[in-house]
This record gives C-alpha cells, structure tokens and sequence, in this order.
C-alpha cells in the first residue's frame, strides 16, 4: 500500500504559526508569517524552526526580519518532481527542477519512460519525446559512477523531451514508481524460491545458480510433471512448496 | 470553464446504469429524497474527480470547509491557489478572511 504524504498547505502552515505566536506571545506581522509560510514549502517543521530563531530574542516579528531567511532548497519527491517535470514550458525550468530534485537519476529515466504515452497522445510527438528520453538514457550510461561531467546532456536530453509540446500538457495520473521497479518488487516471493531451488540444485549437481536456473531447472520440471513422486525431490531435498512452484512456474 | 461543487451535496445529470454503479464504488453516495451527491470515501478521490468531470463536460473542484468557522469557500478565492500542490484535498483548509481576522482567531482558540 502507497500513501502519499503531499505539501501542507500555506494557509493551514500561517493557522498553526499564528496559534504558536498567540501561545508562546509573540507579536508577528501577518505578512512575516506569510513569508515564512512560502519559505517552509509545505513543510511543517522548517516553518516552526524558521519561527522559532527570528522570534526567539525579542519575541517580535515582521517582515523586515523575514528578509534574513534563506530560500529553502528542498528535496523533492519523485511525484512532485514528475508533476512538475511534465507541467514545464520551458527546457531551462526543466533543467533547474532537475538539478535540485534528489530522485534517483535511473528511477527517474524508468518513471519518464512509464508516463510519455500519457503525456504525448500524438504519436509523432511521443516519438520524439522516446527519441530524446533515448538519448538521455545513452548518457546515464556514460555517466556511470564517475563521469558526472556529463550530467548537464544527460538533463539537457530529458528536458528536451518534456518541453515537446508544452502546450499540449493536460494533468494526468502518474504511474510512479517505475512498472519496471513494482514487477521487480512483486516477483520477489518467485524470485527467492527459484533461487532457493537452484541452490539445493547447486549442492547436489556441484554446479553455480545460474547453471542450475538454465541447464537443470527446465529439465527437472519436465521429469516432475511426468512423474510427480520422483525420487528426484528427495535427491535434492525439495519442500512442496519448491515442488509447486517448479510445476506450476512459467517462463523466468 | 471550472465547476465548483460541494462535496456534502452536489447535483449530477442523469447518468446510466452503468455510470451510476461506477460512481457509487468510486466513494459517492446518494440522497434519493434530494437527488444529491456527496462524497462518503476519500479513497479513490482522484478517480471520483475524474469520472465527475468527464460527466459535466467540465473542471471539477470541490469545495473547502473552513476549519475555524466552518463555512464553505472555494479554492479560487484563496491568494495562495497558484502556489498549492493539493487543490483538491483535504477539503479542509482556513478561509482568507478567518486568516486575516486575529479577532475570530482568538475567539476560535477559546473554544477549546
């Protein structure tokens, strides 16, 4: 189960400033709580903390002080950072979201890849978009662990793809995560017995996990489903639910 | 055009069997006296939105009850709609004028 935890919302951040100010008796300008809202982005602590040190010495507030607070440059989520990626006009607003987004560059590259054919509903445009996306798939690849000097084509090729069409941008229901990470993540249980599998036949014919998951396991099914009670499942000290699983399972 | 409903009691065109089975299993419930929707489950709001939009041909938003005094407001009216990420829920927000008026603030504080 995914719950989403969004933004607070502004007024409701500038309500519990204000309730604080009444109880702790400091005298805040409304426009200083305002700031100070807008600053927080949503997020609850950083408002109070941000209170909290102009506030604390005189147990005023306006707007002048507000002034000393610093932009914010928060983490964003991969739901925001997607929203906000397919909602851009412009390459360089793209561009700036994408360096001070924290996704995970490959999760990232997975997530566009899901939602294209959400966003672009011609044709011509979603195969340019998948063109670029391409591209910027090439230079994650080149990038690897240390060439990070390449990181501004790599944005550079994935802002491209959101700014197609900009004005085509209608809001859409995001797939987020990746289909690529949910499928990983729902074969797991499968994934773990067929590796529990290749083990036991790992021990017994002397050969590695990946031997045993090609030459032997196709084989083995075979001769169970002739005969479900072979000495086999012995041999290899298989439990039922192994035995189930290599009768029942597909392709891997 | 945007389409401002009240998620207590809102009114919908006629819709068919089908459209109407779907809305019910999407988290909305019906007054028959009245002829009115509201909405009972929260759990499939984005979904519910979506199916009410495509029905009125419109934008849907729903309304927001102000927490302090209790009153309906629409979105539209606030100065912050352009920077909000969650328009549409919860429905519970604080209305512009309870937020510049410290008198009914402190009134509110005092109920409690």
């Amino acid at each position: 189960m995914l719950i989403r935890f969004h933004q607070v919302r502004i007024p409701l951040i500038i309500a519990l400033l204000q309730k604080i100010c009444l109880l702790e008796r400091v005298n805040a300008e409304f426009e200083a709580l305002e700031r100070i809202a807008q600053n927080s982005r949503g997020d609850v602590r950083s408002a109070v903390n941000d209170l909290q040190s102009l506030s604390e010495a005189t147990h005023n507030l306006t707007l002048q002080e507000t002034a000393l607070l610093s932009s914010r440059n928060k983490d964003i989520s991969m739901d925001e950072t997607l929203h906000k990626y397919f909602a851009a006009k412009y390459i360089v607003e793209v561009q700036s979201l994408l360096s001070y987004s924290s996704v995970d560059y490959d999760d990232f590259l997975l997530s566009v890849s899901d939602n294209l054919p959400r966003r672009y509903t011609n044709p011509s445009e979603l195969a340019a978009a998948y063109d670029y996306v391409s591209k910027a798939d090439l230079y994650r690849g080149r990038i690897g662990t240390e060439n990070w000097h390449l990181l501004k084509y790599f944005f550079n090729e994935l802002a491209q793809a959101a700014a197609v069409n900009p004005e085509s941008f209608k809001p859409f229901e995001f797939i987020s995560p990746p289909i690529r990470i949910i499928t990983l993540f729902w074969t797991k249980g499968k994934r773990n017995m067929l590796n529990n599998i290749c083990g036991k036949i790992g021990t017994q014919c002397h050969v590695s996990h990946a031997t045993a998951k090609h030459d032997f396991v196709p084989y083995i099914k075979l001769m169970l489903q002739q005969k479900k009670n072979s000495p086999l499942i012995e041999w290899f000290k298989f439990n039922d639910e192994e035995v189930d699983h290599l009768l029942k399972m597909g392709r891997y | 055009m945007v389409a401002v409903l009240n998620p207590k009691a809102f009114k919908l065109p006629r819709v068919e069997k089908e459209k109407f089975i779907t809305l019910i299993r999407l988290g909305l419930d019906y007054n028959r006296d009245q002829g009115t929707f509201s909405i009972k489950s929260y759990n499939n709001v984005e979904k519910l939105i979506e199916t009410v939009s495509a029905i009125l041909g419109d934008e849907v938003v729903f309304q927001q009850t102000c927490t302090r005094c209790g009153k309906n407001f629409s979105c539209s009216t606030c100065n912050y709609v352009e920077m909000c990420a969650t328009k549409n829920l919860p429905f519970t927000c604080v209305c512009p004028q309870c937020l510049r008026d410290r008198k009914q603030f402190e009134q509110y504080l005092l109920k409690f």
